[in-house]
C-alpha cells in the first residue's frame, strides 16, 4: 500500500492540475472525510492556501467561498443580510466546534441527507461554481441532482442574489445536537397583505430536498387571508425515509405539521 | 511524513502518519491532556483551539494543521497558575470524573474571549458539542458563570 | 445534632484543579515501553458455533505477535461481574468461547505493534461459522422450543435457582400476606405493564486496561474499573496466577456509573503481557463500549395492584421479566433490587408478591448500571401510584406522604428479600421523604399546575409529574471497605484507602471524614485510593456504598490515630488522656488549656522517647443498608399533535441524611437526573432483523448537552442517620429512579394518556395520543 500523499497548493491553477490525478480529492479541511476511509485515496489537496475562505458582496450577489466555515459564514452573512436564511439554519446546525470545521465546500460535496445548507441555497437559487472536469457554474439543484458534478472537479464556492427576505428555518432535531430528520426553510417577501414571492424547501425527504413549488404557486400574489393552509398541506406529497427513532409514518406526519405551523407563522407575519 | 505545530506558543517537530488525526498526533506527543471519547467529533472531549478556533481534534487531519497554533488546556492555564475558568469550575464542584473537564475549559475560554457576560443560556449553548455524563451540567454552567464575572471585574 | 467543622462544607474537590488543568493522567495517559496494541474480532451473528478458525493469514503480517481465540486460552467458566465472592452471577463465560451469543460476542484478539496492524489483522482471521436460531424476544426465551443459549456446564456458584436448559438467569420470588384476600378487599384494580428499554452508561472515557511486569516479574495492571480488588481475584482465578503476582492500579476515572463494575478487559491485558512479557493495552472505541461493553438490562413490568376506594392500597403483584442478554452478569442482583430497593416505600400494604426473572436472549450483556433494577421497576411503581391516587380521587402529594414509609417503621421486605438470600431486617432510622415532598412541590409550584392542562400555545399543553423513591446504601452484611492512616511530622496524614474514586469525589469525602475526626482541615491528607499494593481492601464504588461503608472504615481508622496522637500528647503533657481532645491541629487538655500541636506530637513519636509511628487501620461491614429518599417533579409541555414531550423543569428533593459536602452531593443528584432525563425521553439500544445494534454511537443515541436542561433545581433535605458516618446515607444511585416516572406521570397530567414504553420518543407519544383518541 503505498503511503498517503498530501497536496498544498496555493492557486486554483495548481489544483486544476493536482485532480487530473486518479485517487487525488480535495479536503477542504471539514469532517466529513473522515467519516470514510481517508486511506482509499492516494492524495488529499489540504485547500487552506487557496484564496477560497472568504465570504464577499459581489455586486447584487453575495459569495461564500468552499472553505469558509459554518461558523463564519454564519457570522460574516449576519453583517451583510442581518436575519438571513444561512445564518439561521448554520448557527443552529451540529455543533459549536464542529460548526468551525464543517465548510460550505464540504458540506455540499458530501450532501449529506442531513444537511442543514442544503435547504437555504435551494430556496435562494444558488448557483455553485466549479474548477476542473466540470468547470463552471450551476444552479445548485442542478449540481446536487447530478453526482457527475464532483468528479474530478473542485467546488469553489456557492454565490446567491442579495435580496432580504422574511425568513423562517426548522429543523426536526431530537436534541440541540442533533443531525435533523427533515429541515424546513421558507422565503417570502410581502407586498401588503400578499406574498411577492414564497419559495418552500424540505430537506431529508426521499429525494434529499424537495422545493414544494405548487404551494408556492398557491399562494403567490394571494392575500394572505385567503389562503386555506390546511388544504394545501393536505394536497401536499412528500415521502421520507424512516429515521433513527421514527418511522416514515411519523415524519411525514410531522412534516405535514410542521409546513402547516410555519405557513401560519409567515402568513401571520410572525418574525 | 514530519511537520510543525505550535502548541500551547511552543514550536513542536512531531512524526505521524499522513492519515493521522490530531488528537492522536497531540496525545502521542506528550499532550495527554486531550481526551478522546468517540474519536468522531461527537463528545467534545478532546476539543482544542486551532488558530484560536474552538475545534474537535479528532476531526482534524494532522497533516492539515501544521504550522498552526494549537491550544490546550495547558496553554489555557496550568496547576501553577490556574485559569481563572479552572479555578471556578473547580470551586463550583463542576468537576467530578474530570474527563471532559478540558474541553469544557477549552469550550469555556473560547465562549467568554467573544462574549465575556454570557447569559445561563449562552453558556449551555456553547457547551452544545461538549458531553458531560457526571454532572449534570448545571455547576458547569454555574461554574463559567462565576469565572466569566471574575474575568469582567479584573478586566 | 453535632456542630462539624468540615462535615456539611462543600470543600473543593481534591483533584479538581489537577484534573481541569488535564494533569491528571487516565489508563490511556500512562506512557509504555514499546506496548502490544490490541484489537478484538467480534460475532458478526448473534447466535452461532465457531466450527473453524484460522488465523495463518493475519498471523503471517508483519507487526501481528499473538492471537488468542478459544482454541488456545483458558476454560475457565466465570462471571466478568465485579462482586464479592462467591459471586452472585451465574458462571456463564469464559475468555473466548466457541460459541457466539449476541451480535458483539468476542471470537479472537490480536496483539500488534500497532493499534491499526492489530485491526487489521482481526479482519483477517477467517471464520466459519454454524449459524444457530436467535433469541430475541425475552418473552419467549422460557418457551420449550426457544433456542438455548448456554449448556449445562454454566452454573450458579451460590444456592440459587439457575436453570440454563430454559434460558433462566436468575429467579428471585417474595412474599407476604394473602394476595387474593387483598384483591378481594378492593374495588379497585390496576393491572398494567411498562417498559424500559435498554441503555449504556456513555461514561465519556471509554473502558481501558494495559498491563506490564514490574522489575521483580509482577503483573501490574493499570485499569478503568470500579472494583480493583475484584479484578485482582477475577483475573487471578480465571488464568490461574497467584493474586500476590499481581497489582491493580486504579489511575484517575472517566466516569463509571456501573458500567465499569465489570472485569471483561482485564483479562485480556494480563493474558498477553504474560505470555509475551510484552506491555500490552486495550482501548475500547465508543462503537464497542456500546455493543460490547455493558448495558442497563431492559425490563418489561407488569405490576397488579388492587386499592379500595379511598386509595389504601391493599395488595401489589409485581412481576419483573429482566432481559439480561447473552450473559447473566449481575442477573440476579439487578433483578432482585427491583424488589427489593421499591417494595418496602409502600410499607402498609399488607399483601405483597414479587415474582422476578432474568432470562438469556442473543442480545447485548445487561450489568449494573447505577439505580441497578430500582429504576426499571420504579417506573412502573410510581405511576401505578398516580393512576390509583387519580382514580380514587385523592392529592397524590397527600397520599405519597400517608402511605410511605416513616422514620421508625420497617417493612418486611427488608427482611425477606435479599440478593440471592433473605434479606437484613431493619427500622429506618431517618427520613425526610414528607419534607422532600413539600419543598419539591413547592418549587415546581405543583398546585396551581397539576390537573389543569394549560395550554401554553396552540395544542402545546403543560403537565406535571411526580415520582417517589428510596435506594439503599451498601449492601448490607456483604460490603466491607476498609482504611489505613499514617502520621507525617508537619500534621499531615497519608490515607490510604480501597474505596474506588472514579470521579464521584470519594477521595475527598474520606478526607473530610478524617479531617472532622482529627480535628484538621481535609488538605492535611494525602489520599491514595485503589492500588491492590498499597491500599487496603475494599469491595470498589458501586451499590451506594462509598460513603456510608467506607466512610465509616475511615471514621474509624481516625478514632483510632486520634487516640494514638493523644497518647503520644498524654505522655508529652504528663496529663491524664482522659481530658485531651483534638481540636484545629492540636491537642488540648480540657481542664488545663495545656496543648500541644499534632507536628510536636508526631516529631515527638518519632524521634523523642518511647519512638514509634502513629498509624491505624480499620475495616466496616454493615449490619442496614439505610436508604436515601427521594421525591422528584417533572413539568412538561407536551406538543399534542405531534407527541413531542418538552422538558421544561425538574425537580428533585433528597434526604440523603447529613450532606458531607452539600455540592458534590447536589453534583451526584444532577448527574444522574440528567442521565435519567435522556434515558427518560430519547435513550434506547435499536436492533435491525439480525440482532445487530444500529445505533452505536453519540450521533445516533442520544444523551443531553448543557443545551438541552430544563430549568434544574436540587434541593438537599438535611436529616441525620444515626448509622452512617457524621449522620450520612449513601447519594450515587438514587436520582436516577425519578425521571422516568415523573415525566409519565407529568405526560398523563397534559394529555389524559399513558405511554407504557420509555422512552417517551415524540413518535411513541404520538402513537398512544392517537390510540386514545387524543389525536389524529
Amino acid at each position: 500500500m503505498s503511503e498517503l500523499k498530501w497536496f498544498y497548493p496555493e492557486s486554483l491553477d495548481a489544483v486544476q492540475k493536482l485532480l487530473d490525478n486518479e485517487g487525488v480529492v480535495p479536503h477542504g479541511g471539514g469532517t466529513g472525510l473522515l467519516l470514510g476511509n481517508v486511506r482509499k485515496y492516494k492524495g488529499l489537496i489540504d485547500l487552506r492556501f487557496l484564496p477560497l475562505a472568504n465570504v464577499r458582496e459581489n455586486g447584487d450577489s453575495v459569495e461564500i467561498g468552499a472553505t469558509v466555515s459554518y461558523a463564519k459564514a454564519a457570522r460574516e452573512l449576519e453583517k451583510i443580510l442581518p436575519g438571513n436564511i444561512i445564518t439561521k439554519s448554520l448557527s443552529a446546525a451540529a455543533s459549536t466546534p464542529l460548526r468551525n470545521r464543517i465548510t460550505i465546500g464540504g458540506s455540499l460535496i458530501m450532501a449529506p441527507i442531513w444537511s442543514d445548507l442544503i435547504g437555504p441555497l435551494v430556496a435562494l437559487e444558488a448557483t455553485v461554481s466549479l474548477i476542473g472536469r466540470n468547470k463552471g457554474r450551476y444552479p445548485v439543484e442542478e449540481f446536487l441532482a447530478n453526482p457527475k458534478f464532483r468528479a474530478k472537479s473542485l467546488l469553489t464556492g456557492v454565490e446567491f442574489p442579495k435580496e432580504s427576505w422574511e425568513t423562517l428555518h426548522y429543523r426536526a432535531v431530537r436534541t440541540a445536537f442533533d443531525y435533523p430528520m427533515f429541515t424546513l426553510t421558507i422565503l417570502a417577501k410581502r407586498n401588503a397583505a400578499a406574498f411577492d414571492d414564497i419559495r418552500i424547501v424540505f430537506t431529508g425527504n426521499s429525494g434529499k430536498f424537495k422545493r414544494l413549488r405548487e404551494i408556492e404557486n398557491d399562494m403567490r400574489g394571494k392575500n394572505t387571508r385567503e389562503i386555506d393552509i390546511k388544504e394545501m398541506v393536505g394536497k401536499l406529497k412528500i415521502k421520507f425515509p424512516p429515521k433513527r427513532q421514527a418511522t416514515s409514518e411519523y415524519v411525514g406526519h410531522l412534516g405535514r405539521i410542521q409546513l402547516e405551523r410555519a405557513l401560519e407563522t409567515i402568513s401571520k407575519g410572525e418574525k | 511524513m514530519r511537520g510543525e505545530f505550535r502548541i500551547n506558543g511552543a514550536i513542536k517537530e512531531c512524526e505521524f502518519a499522513p492519515e493521522a488525526v490530531l488528537a492522536q498526533v497531540l496525545r502521542d506527543n506528550g499532550h495527554t491532556e486531550v481526551k478522546i471519547g468517540c474519536n468522531r467529533g461527537e463528545c467534545g472531549a478532546c476539543v482544542i483551539l486551532l488558530d484560536g478556533e474552538l475545534v474537535n481534534s479528532c476531526q482534524v487531519l494532522a497533516a492539515t494543521a501544521t504550522g498552526r497554533e494549537i491550544t490546550t488546556v495547558k496553554g489555557v492555564g496550568n496547576l501553577h497558575e490556574p485559569h481563572p475558568i479552572q479555578t471556578a469550575l473547580a470551586e463550583t464542584g463542576a468537576v467530578q470524573c474530570g474527563f471532559c473537564t478540558p474541553g469544557m475549559v477549552l469550550a469555556a475560554f473560547y465562549l467568554l474571549s467573544r462574549n465575556p457576560d454570557p447569559t445561563e443560556k449562552e453558556i449551555a449553548n456553547a457547551l452544545d458539542g461538549n458531553l458531560c455524563r457526571c454532572t449534570g451540567y448545571v455547576k458547569i454552567i454555574e461554574g463559567i458563570k462565576l469565572a466569566a464575572e471574575r474575568m469582567r471585574a479584573n478586566g | 445534632m453535632d456542630e462539624f467543622k468540615t462535615i456539611g462544607k462543600s470543600v473543593e474537590k481534591i483533584d479538581s484543579i489537577s484534573l481541569a488543568t488535564g494533569e491528571e493522567k487516565y489508563v490511556d495517559d500512562f506512557p509504555l515501553d514499546n506496548p502490544l496494541h490490541l484489537a478484538l474480532l467480534y460475532s458478526p451473528h448473534a447466535h452461532a458455533g465457531i466450527v473453524r478458525i484460522d488465523t495463518t493469514e493475519a498471523e503471517s503480517m508483519e507487526g501481528v505477535v499473538s492471537i488468542l481465540h478459544h482454541g488456545n486460552t483458558p476454560d475457565k467458566l466465570h462471571t466478568t461481574a465485579g462482586q464479592g465472592f462467591p459471586e452472585p452471577s451465574p458462571y456463564d463465560s469464559r475468555i473466548f468461547d466457541k460459541k457466539m451469543r449476541f451480535v458483539g460476542d468476542r471470537v479472537a484478539l490480536v496483539a500488534a505493534e500497532t493499534i491499526e496492524i492489530a485491526r487489521e489483522a482481526a479482519k483477517k482471521i477467517e471464520v466459519e461459522y454454524k449459524l444457530l436460531e436467535p433469541l430475541f424476544d425475552s418473552e419467549r426465551a422460557m418457551d420449550a422450543d426457544a433456542p438455548r443459549l448456554h449448556g449445562d456446564d454454566a452454573f450458579a456458584p451460590i444456592p440459587v435457582k439457575y436453570d440454563p436448559a430454559h434460558n433462566l438467569a436468575a429467579e428471585v420470588e417474595m412474599s407476604f400476606g394473602d394476595l387474593e384476600a387483598g384483591f378481594r378487599e378492593a374495588d379497585l384494580i390496576f393491572d398494567n405493564t411498562f417498559y424500559t428499554p435498554y441503555a449504556s452508561h456513555c461514561a465519556i472515557e471509554p473502558h481501558a486496561a494495559f498491563a506490564r511486569f514490574d522489575e521483580r516479574g509482577r503483573l501490574v495492571i493499570y485499569t478503568a474499573t470500579q472494583v480493583p480488588f475484584h479484578a485482582r481475584r477475577i483475573v487471578g482465578r480465571t488464568l490461574d496466577i497467584p493474586i500476590g503476582q499481581i497489582r491493580v492500579v486504579k489511575p484517575r476515572i472517566g466516569g463509571g456509573f456501573g458500567g465499569k463494575q465489570e472485569v471483561f478487559l482485564e483479562q485480556l491485558v494480563a493474558l498477553v503481557t504474560w505470555r509475551t512479557k510484552r506491555p500490552s493495552k486495550i482501548i475500547l472505541s465508543r462503537e464497542e463500549v456500546f455493543a460490547n461493553a455493558r448495558t442497563r438490562h431492559p425490563m418489561r413490568t407488569r405490576l397488579k395492584a388492587g386499592a379500595k376506594s379511598d386509595g389504601e392500597i391493599t395488595t401489589i403483584e409485581l412481576d419483573c421479566l429482566m432481559n439480561t442478554g447473552a450473559y447473566g452478569s449481575h442477573a440476579l442482583t439487578v433483578l432482585s433490587n427491583a424488589g427489593a430497593k421499591v417494595l418496602p416505600l409502600l410499607n402498609k400494604v399488607k399483601n405483597v408478591h414479587f415474582i422476578g426473572r432474568s432470562v438469556y436472549t442473543n442480545l447485548p450483556i445487561g450489568g449494573a448500571y447505577r439505580g441497578y433494577g430500582a429504576t426499571q421497576s420504579y417506573s412502573a411503581y410510581n405511576q401505578t401510584i398516580d393512576m390509583v391516587a387519580r382514580a380514587a380521587g385523592v392529592d397524590l402529594l397527600e397520599f405519597f406522604k400517608k402511605w410511605t414509609i416513616k422514620k421508625g417503621e420497617t417493612s418486611e421486605v427488608f427482611r425477606v428479600l435479599g440478593e440471592g438470600k433473605e434479606g437484613v431486617a431493619q427500622i429506618i432510622h431517618s427520613c425526610k421523604l414528607d419534607e422532600c415532598i413539600d419543598r419539591g412541590a413547592e418549587a415546581i409550584d405543583w398546585y396551581a399546575k397539576r390537573g389543569r392542562r394549560i395550554e401554553v400555545a396552540p395544542n402545546i399543553v403543560k403537565g406535571v409529574g411526580v415520582a417517589c423513591s428510596m435506594q439503599g446504601s451498601g449492601i448490607p452484611k456483604v460490603d466491607m471497605g476498609a482504611a489505613s492512616m499514617k502520621m507525617n511530622e508537619d500534621g499531615s496524614f497519608n490515607l490510604y484507602i480501597g474505596a474506588t474514586d472514579i470521579g464521584t469525589g470519594s477521595d475527598t469525602i474520606m478526607a473530610q471524614i478524617a479531617a472532622e475526626v482529627l480535628g484538621i482541615t481535609p488538605d492535611r491528607f494525602i489520599v491514595l485510593s485503589s492500588d491492590t499494593d498499597l491500599t487496603p481492601f475494599d469491595v470498589g464504588a458501586y451499590a451506594s456504598s462509598t460513603t456510608y461503608i467506607s466512610g465509616q472504615a475511615v471514621r474509624k481508622c481516625a478514632m483510632k490515630v486520634a487516640e494514638q496522637i493523644k497518647e503520644v500528647a498524654a505522655e508529652m503533657l504528663d496529663l491524664p488522656i482522659e481530658g485531651l481532645f483534638l481540636d484545629n491541629g492540636r491537642v488540648i487538655d480540657d481542664v488545663s488549656r495545656k496543648a500541644v500541636t499534632l507536628d510536636d506530637v508526631c516529631y515527638y513519636a518519632f524521634y523523642t522517647s518511647n519512638q514509634r509511628q502513629i498509624a491505624a487501620g480499620a475495616s466496616h461491614f454493615a449490619t442496614e443498608s439505610p436508604p436515601p429518599f427521594i421525591a422528584q417533579f417533572a413539568e412538561v409541555n407536551v406538543d399534542i399533535r405531534t407527541g413531542r414531550v418538552e422538558l421544561i423543569k425538574f425537580v428533585s428533593a433528597v434526604d440523603c441524611g447529613q450532606p458531607l459536602n452539600p455540592r458534590l452531593a447536589e453534583g451526584q443528584v444532577e448527574g444522574a437526573v440528567v442521565n435519567g432525563l435522556s434515558y427518560a425521553l430519547w435513550e434506547e439500544y435499536i436492533y435491525d432483523k439480525n440482532g445487530r445494534m444500529t445505533n452505536p454511537s453519540f450521533w445516533d443515541y442520544k444523551i443531553y448537552t448543557a443545551a438541552d436542561l430544563p430549568e434544574m433545581a436540587t434541593i438537599i433535605v438535611g436529616s441525620y442517620e444515626e448509622t452512617g458516618p457524621f449522620g450520612a446515607k449513601s447519594i450515587g444511585e438514587i436520582a436516577i429512579n425519578g425521571p422516568i416516572p415523573a415525566i409519565g406521570n407529568a405526560i398523563f397530567d397534559a394529555t389524559g394518556v399513558r405511554v407504557f414504553e420509555a422512552p417517551y420518543t415524540s413518535e411513541r407519544v404520538w402513537r398512544r395520543l392517537k390510540e386514545e383518541g387524543v389525536t389524529d
